[in-house]
């Protein structure tokens, strides 16, 4: 579904997770920093959702810093 | 989930709001029923997993699907399960004559420190997830529309995201992105200029 750069990308951003931290993701369910990289290293629809994620949020970056200056 | 919706739970019944609250074994379909029937609640909130067309409750079994969307009819609902807005929700609202029902349209994701599983309130990592999403009911319990109560949660959104952009607190990164997906998630069908009183 996502093709090998977008994964090595997201991949790359979860290595620096701290590992003293756990990401549920809805019904999936709670996943280590290494679990998620092996989900999206395999391609699996929790690793897919988690490409979603990262992709959102380097997507929503302009507009939420434009909401942060309108808010003040 | 259940202890993030404590807070909301103190601020109705400070608001003289009568609470009748559900959680555990007793999250099943024909107690969650014959209460909506019996109680005829202005306002449920839904707090749990769920996909586009069903909430789920104790160990996994169904609750409310899209045949017993009829309970909410007259009613204003707040899922915070995920994407139970996307059918659920919006069936009940074109068929069952539900007044609103505000939800999440993708997975619901939170971020917590593996060090306080057994007492998520003390979790400071993932307060700013659960503040920013209890925005929504806070908000219509002290009067406002649908329409305000998701506003009032899009800027506690922006006010965390401004603060945890500068912060080295521990998953600052990861909040940041729980709480930008949740708030693109987060919408409603039917009538926003709704109150739930």
């Amino acid at each position: 579904m996502y093709s090998e750069n977008i994964k090595e990308l997201v991949k790359l951003r979860l290595m620096s997770t701290p590992s003293n931290i756990k990401i549920s993701i809805g019904s999936f369910g709670e996943f280590s920093k290494d679990q998620l990289i092996e989900e999206v290293e395999k391609g699996t629809p929790v690793g897919n959702a988690a490409i979603r994620m990262e992709l959102l949020f380097i997507r929503k970056m302009a507009s939420i810093s434009k909401r942060i200056s309108e808010q003040g | 989930m259940y202890e993030w919706s404590v807070p909301v739970i103190e601020i109705a019944e400070s608001h003289g709001i009568k609470v009748d609250h559900v959680d555990g074994p007793k999250v099943m379909k024909s107690e969650i029923a014959s209460r909506v029937e019996k109680l005829n609640p202005n306002f449920i909130f839904l707090n749990g997993h769920g996909d586009s067309k069903t909430f789920f409750g104790y160990r996994g079994q169904v609750v409310i699907e899209i045949g017993d969307a009829y309970l909410f009819k007259n009613k204003i609902v707040f899922s915070r399960a995920c994407s139970c807005v996307k059918k659920l929700g919006r069936d009940a609202v074109k068929n069952h004559n539900c007044t609103s029902f505000i939800g999440y349209e993708f997975e619901f994701v939170n971020v917590r420190q593996t060090n306080v599983e057994l007492n998520p309130r003390r979790d400071e990592i993932s307060r700013p997830i659960w503040e920013t999403s209890n925005a929504v009911p806070i908000s219509l319990i002290k009067g406002t529309t649908i329409s305000e109560s998701i506003e009032s949660s899009h800027k506690k959104a922006t006010k965390e995201i401004s603060r945890l952009l500068f912060s080295k607190e521990l998953g600052a990164i990861e909040v940041m992105k729980a709480i930008i997906v949740n708030d693109e998630g987060l919408t409603y069908h039917g009538d926003g200029s709704a109150k739930i009183y």
